[in-house]
């Protein structure tokens, strides 16, 4: 990727946030609140969905899996910034995403997208259609964290695409906090790959803290901008997702998560 | 144990089911018709013998497989043919001896074979002897797939087949011919042969993308007359019905749609054949032929199917057609990973419009559900999409009759990522070998039960 694309999405990204500076003191508010989480302790928050479908935090990857032979639908309002990655043009519309994400092996997950920009008046056809595909290499144990290498967006327009590798290591029932998860992630690009924008470029990552276990509370660093969000999960397989950006926009979602018969 | 064995013996209670079948009243016309139909053919697939008569052949001739005696005891297989009838099985025969209960069977009730092969167990192992084996041989269309070993009951001694050395330990194979020959002489009871399934296909064609139109679809459903007329042949006939039609190809509302006459016959070493003339869909006619070798128990498979077509389509109230001259070739090899139910396959050849090309499928099934993936790469492109194959209601289906109407087992749709590249086109018979016999699979018959053991030898 040249260096000019990829400052380009991240200007979208800083002009998106000049427009919500109220933002700041809603970050400051969750991450009061994850720092002040002092109750007793609780399982190991399950994979759970990303905003745009695959297992992560608010916005980036984890190397946390979904559970082999499970179906998970859903669907999220996206803030505008997050279209900044893409064309100028889109970064003045919110997306709605609907997804698929699928525990295809206990090392393979799949996932498809579909965005579609919000009050956008031309014609989108199907919206943009994105295939991700992860694969765990390491697993998880005592010592050293789970390893999983993925790709976003990897065949088509490439407006999302990723390709990344992450570690994750989740630390369970710590007295007073619950299960704490941290995660560490570095994505690039391949050469002779051509993709029109680039997500996750650099350094990014994230913790989050499980103090119930219906609620998990998050923050991370999406390689440009930090994000927090809190995760509620109230049963039958249903996550509900609320996070708020760095420049005080929203965004949201829903899902729900079907174990098939195997 | 002993006293469930008594039971057994001294004869199964017919349920409502097994009286409704062998008393059912048959007009003289189905009767005429199965009865030309028993003689066209010159083996299996009789006409409706009645199942108290199902074992009463000529038993003691039959060549026993491995580790059974004359199998010559005609009254638990009396029984074990009216269990299986009972049960809502076709095409049922038995042989037994006191070592051995070797029955076989074909699967009309249930929509997943594995439940089949669970109930056939379920419904014969209370016929058992204390240390008599049971060798079930599911079959299709009057053809053995698959011979499954279970255990015996504890021996009075309170072996069993854990502790005992010399009883085998159950397993699956298939290897059928010598318990095939157990019952080749023995009339089969609730013979499907005559009989009219009318299974009712939904279907579904969308075409994305468009700007003006993103989904464009045709909805419908396409009811099949399917008869078994003799050991491996099938006459189908098809029709379609359109519901919703946004797309407009100009295609009559009320057309047909697959019409094909179909032989498969297996042959030595695991080898099948499909060979299938007629209207293929999507708006085939022509004529194919499939070999497949299943090869490690199942778990390696080879194939190669070759075709002759021409396009046709049934519009503006006729057939449009092209000359039979489109010839397809195409090779393939997969690998089952039995753990996980996953297929691995790759084909090359010469897809439709002679073009050249591979595709690679990954398929895992989840149950009755398949999730699968594919690559397409050709002369016209590279493609990708995902193939669903998704059971439909009901699990259960009536018992055979006559002519029976049900939905089919299920339904397949592929998605292509990008809809206007054509790229590894094929049509489908129908009568496809990695599809007709679900048991084939290894890891269908592991997850059948546990008492069947690791899968295949």
């Amino acid at each position: 990727m040249s260096a000019g694309k990829r400052d380009r999405g991240r200007g979208d990204r800083r002009r998106a946030g000049g427009s919500h500076p109220a933002g700041t003191a809603h970050l400051a508010w969750l991450r009061t609140g994850v720092m002040m989480v002092g109750m007793a302790a609780a399982p190991v928050p399950a994979a759970a969905q990303a905003l745009t479908g695959t297992t992560g935090l608010v916005s980036v990857p984890t190397a946390q899996m979904a559970p082999d032979g499970t179906l998970t639908v859903g669907m999220g309002l996206v803030d505008r910034q997050f279209n900044g990655y893409t064309q100028e043009v889109l970064h003045e519309y919110r997306s709605l995403v609907h997804f698929v994400r699928i525990g295809f092996l206990p090392f393979a997950e799949v996932g498809l997208r579909l965005s579609r920009l919000k009050d956008y008046d031309e014609p989108q056809a199907l919206g943009d259609r994105m295939v991700s595909v992860r694969l765990r290499v390491l697993p998880e144990r005592a010592a050293t964290p789970a390893v999983v290498v993925g790709a976003h967006d990897i065949v088509g327009t490439r407006l999302f695409h990723a390709l990344y590798v992450v570690g994750s290591k989740e630390m369970d029932s710590i007295p007073g906090v619950g299960s704490v998860s941290a995660h560490l992630g570095y994505g690039g690009h391949l050469q002779g790959v051509t993709a029109r924008n680039y997500q996750f470029q650099g350094v990014f990552g994230g913790i989050a803290v499980a103090p119930r276990r219906w609620v998990v509370l998050m923050a991370e660093h999406d390689a440009e901008a930090m994000n927090a969000g809190v995760r509620l999960l109230p049963g039958r397989g249903v996550a509900l997702l609320a996070a708020v950006h760095a420049d005080g926009a929203y965004s949201g979602g829903i899902s729900y998560t079907h174990r098939l018969n195997r | 144990v002993e006293r469930q064995h008594e039971t057994a013996l001294e004869g199964t209670p017919m349920t409502p089911v097994a009286a409704r079948i062998t008393t059912r009243p048959r007009t003289w016309r189905w009767r005429t018709i199965r009865l030309l139909l028993a003689c066209a053919g010159p083996c299996g697939l009789p006409g409706a013998a009645p199942a108290q008569v199902a074992a009463e052949a000529d038993a003691t001739s039959a060549e026993a497989p491995e580790g059974c005696g004359s199998l010559a005891d005609a009254d638990p297989a009396r029984q074990a043919s009216r269990a299986l009838v009972a049960g809502g099985f076709a095409n049922v025969a038995a042989v037994a001896d006191s070592a051995c209960l070797v029955a076989t069977y074909e699967n009309a009730r249930f929509r997943d074979d594995r439940r089949a092969l669970r109930e056939a167990a379920r419904l014969l192992t209370p016929l058992l002897h204390p240390g008599q084996r049971l060798v079930l041989l599911p079959a299709v269309r009057g053809i053995p797939i698959l011979r499954v070993h279970l255990p015996a009951p504890p021996t009075d001694s309170g072996q069993t087949a854990d502790t005992d050395p010399a009883t085998p330990r159950a397993d699956a194979s298939l290897e059928v011919a010598d318990a095939w020959r157990a019952l080749s002489g023995v009339p089969r009871a609730s013979g499907s042969a005559g009989r009219v399934d009318v299974v009712v296909h939904p279907w579904f064609q969308a075409i994305f993308g468009a700007y003006d139109n993103p989904v464009a679809s045709r909805t419908g459903v396409a009811p099949e007359f399917r008869m078994d007329v003799r050991p491996g042949l099938r006459l189908s006939a098809q029709l379609l019905v359109t519901l919703q039609d946004d797309v407009p190809t100009g295609e009559s509302r009320l057309r047909p749609g697959q019409v094909t006459v179909n032989q498969v016959v297996r042959l030595p070493r695991n080898v099948f054949v499909s060979a299938t003339a007629g209207v293929f869909n999507p708006d085939r006619y022509g004529a194919d032929v499939e070999g497949r070798a299943f090869l490690s128990g199942g778990r390696v498979t080879a194939g190669a199917e070759l075709g002759v077509t021409g396009a046709a389509s049934y519009a503006r109230g006729g057939w449009e057609r092209t000359p039979v001259r489109d010839r397809t070739a195409l090779l393939d090899v997969g690998w089952r990973v039995v753990p996980y139910d996953l297929l691995l396959r790759a084909t090359a050849g010469v897809f439709l419009e002679d073009e050249r090309g591979v595709r690679v499928d990954v398929a895992r099934r989840f149950g009755e559900l398949e999730i699968g993936w594919f690559l397409v790469a050709s002369e016209v492109g590279e493609n990708g999409g995902f193939v669903l194959r998704i059971p439909l209601v009901p699990r259960t289906y009536g018992g055979p009759a006559p002519l029976r109407v049900r939905a089919a087992e299920s339904y397949r749709w592929q998605y292509r990522y990008r809809g206007f590249v054509p790229g590894g086109a094929r049509y489908t018979t129908g009568s496809g070998l990695m599809d007709a016999f679900p048991l084939l699979n290894p890891a269908a018959v592991r997850q059948a039960g546990p008492f069947i053991g690791s899968g295949h030898r």
